[in-house]
């Protein structure tokens, strides 16, 4: 009993720590917002490599990467944050925050369609994950068209 | 006996081809017609098909794409084949007027007659609009529509595509597809002064592409363009949007490839990846890599 309140005070600590940090440093929050954004392209990366036949097909890989895509996913708004501003290198236009309902619906998109991602994979259909995978990309790419600005 | 027969064949072929044809061509035409992007740049957002007011931000100022919808009025319901052709062809308009290369009609020269006249047929088998077009926001000296001529004698070479014997058909569909239709090389090959392409650098990227913004190199020079895709992951790409890294394109680029290449078969959008991957790697470095 004891050990579990010293665990969750901890917790809290840790939590409200991030949290503090965060507010703190916007340079951060740019680079935790990329890193959410890095973790959905390096698994959807993952995923396609199979589908392409460029790696043999492993429904446990594709399980874990979709899985991983559907919790990065739930984090995609949140990173977004009105007080994460824009300080650092970052590709995410100031229209965000200007118009912060039509991107939180751009990231609800993706959350219904990286949820069924998740349901599909664990059926082990491959193509029926391809398709999925399409109407994942369309809510990126939807997204980006409009809030980021690619400086390359 | 034998004649009997073959005029008996000759017959089925007649009666069975004859209704199906024209519906052959708009069924052509409408995937042609796609392969070719005309939606994008002649349809407002948000606007009615084919009825014109997409801004086209160039150097020389402002276009918008007309009204090419069939309504005789105010679209192009009155051109025949011939005009409509020789408009892809020659960039000139129904009066002979000079037209503007915002039209690009410098890769269009390369689609074959047939091919330009089911993209025809196909746009007449759609509703009619009869918004008249927005004038074009072009400021002196680009507004004299005569001076193209000259801009067309140093820059504009017209002609058929070609296809070159030595090559298997897969690239030969990829060239017609990227040079003719889907014309790639108008974001995507850098301009001289005069916003004439640069043929020798064809695909390597520009920093002032459409909407002036930068369009990447896409040669396959490993450092500077996609040399470290495969064909399968442009393929791949031109259908989903998703790159090698999994990261997703954005951008006008996204727009072509829901307007076009994810709406062609998978043997079409292989061919353009060959074609593509086959090119001289050019180095060329764009914006930031
Ligand atoms: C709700 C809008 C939105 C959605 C949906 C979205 N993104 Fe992004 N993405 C952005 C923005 C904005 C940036 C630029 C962030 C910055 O630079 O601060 C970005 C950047 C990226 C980057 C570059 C990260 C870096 O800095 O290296 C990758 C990779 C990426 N996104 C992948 C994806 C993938 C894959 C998906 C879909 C599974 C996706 N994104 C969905 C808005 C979105
Ligand atoms: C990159 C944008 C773009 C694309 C793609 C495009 N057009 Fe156009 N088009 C234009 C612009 C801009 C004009 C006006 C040129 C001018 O006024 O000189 C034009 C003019 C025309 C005209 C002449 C209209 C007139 O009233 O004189 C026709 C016909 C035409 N386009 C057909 C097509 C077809 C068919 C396609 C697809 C195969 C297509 N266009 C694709 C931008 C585009
Ligand atoms: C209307 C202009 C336009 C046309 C037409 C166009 N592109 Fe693009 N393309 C772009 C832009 C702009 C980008 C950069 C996208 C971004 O910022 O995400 C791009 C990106 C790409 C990329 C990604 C390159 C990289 O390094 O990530 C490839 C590959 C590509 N295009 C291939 C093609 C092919 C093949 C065609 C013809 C079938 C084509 N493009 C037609 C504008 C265009």
């Amino acid at each position: 009993m004891k050990v579990s309140y010293v665990t969750a005070a901890l917790a809290a600590i840790a939590v409200g720590g991030v949290v503090w940090v965060a507010q703190a440093a916007p340079a951060d929050d740019v680079k935790a917002r990329q890193a959410v954004m890095k973790e959905l392209g390096s698994n959807v990366g993952a995923i396609t490599k199979m589908l392409k036949g460029e790696a043999p097909y492993d429904a446990a890989v594709a399980q874990k990467s979709a899985d991983a895509i559907a919790a990065a996913a739930k984090k995609a708004p949140d990173a977004f944050k009105p007080n994460t501003g824009d300080a650092g290198p970052t590709e995410a236009k100031a229209t965000i925050w200007s118009n912060w309902q039509g991107f939180a619906e751009k990231a609800a998109a993706l959350d219904t369609e990286a949820s069924k991602l998740a349901d599909v994979a664990k059926k082990g259909d491959q193509a029926a994950l391809a398709e999925q995978m399409k109407a994942l990309g369309g809510t990126c790419g939807a997204c980006h068209r409009e809030f980021r600005e690619k400086k390359s | 006996m034998t004649r009997f027969a073959f005029l008996l064949i000759f017959v089925a072929l007649g009666l069975a081809a004859a209704p199906v044809r024209a519906d052959d061509q708009v069924a052509r035409g409408e995937y042609l017609f796609r392969a070719g992007g005309c939606l994008g740049c002649h349809t407002a957002p948000g606007g009615a098909a084919l009825a014109g007011g997409r801004a086209l931000v160039t150097p020389m100022g402002t276009f918008y794409g007309p009204n090419i919808t069939s309504d005789p009025e105010h679209g192009i319901g009155r051109w025949t084949d011939e005009e409509f052709v020789r408009a892809l062809h020659r960039g000139v308009g129904r009066g002979g007027e000079q037209l503007y290369p915002v039209f690009p009609y410098p890769s269009f020269t390369k689609i074959t007659d047939a091919d330009a006249k089911a993209i025809k047929a196909y746009i007449f088998t759609l509703p009619p609009s009869s918004q008249p077009s927005k004038p074009h926001d072009v400021p002196f000296p680009f507004n004299i529509r005569l001076l193209l001529i000259g801009w067309k004698w140093l820059n504009f070479s017209p002609g058929v595509f070609k296809p070159d014997e030595a090559k298997t058909p897969e690239w030969n569909r990829g060239a017609y597809l990227v040079e003719a239709l889907a014309h790639c090389g108008e974001c995507h090959t850098p301009r001289n002064l005069m916003g004439g392409i640069e043929r020798s650098r064809a695909l390597s990227g520009t920093a002032k592409g459409p909407d002036m913004k930068p369009a990447p190199n896409i040669t396959p020079d490993p450092e500077t363009g996609i040399g470290k895709w495969n064909q399968n992951d442009l393929a791949y790409f031109l259908e989903s949007g998703i790159d090698p890294d999994g990261d997703v394109t954005g951008s006008v680029m996204d727009e072509v490839i829901q307007n076009t290449t994810s709406k062609l078969t998978s043997d079409d959008r292989r061919a353009i990846a060959a074609y593509v991957l086959s090119l001289p790697p050019v180095v060329h470095k764009v914006g930031r890599k």
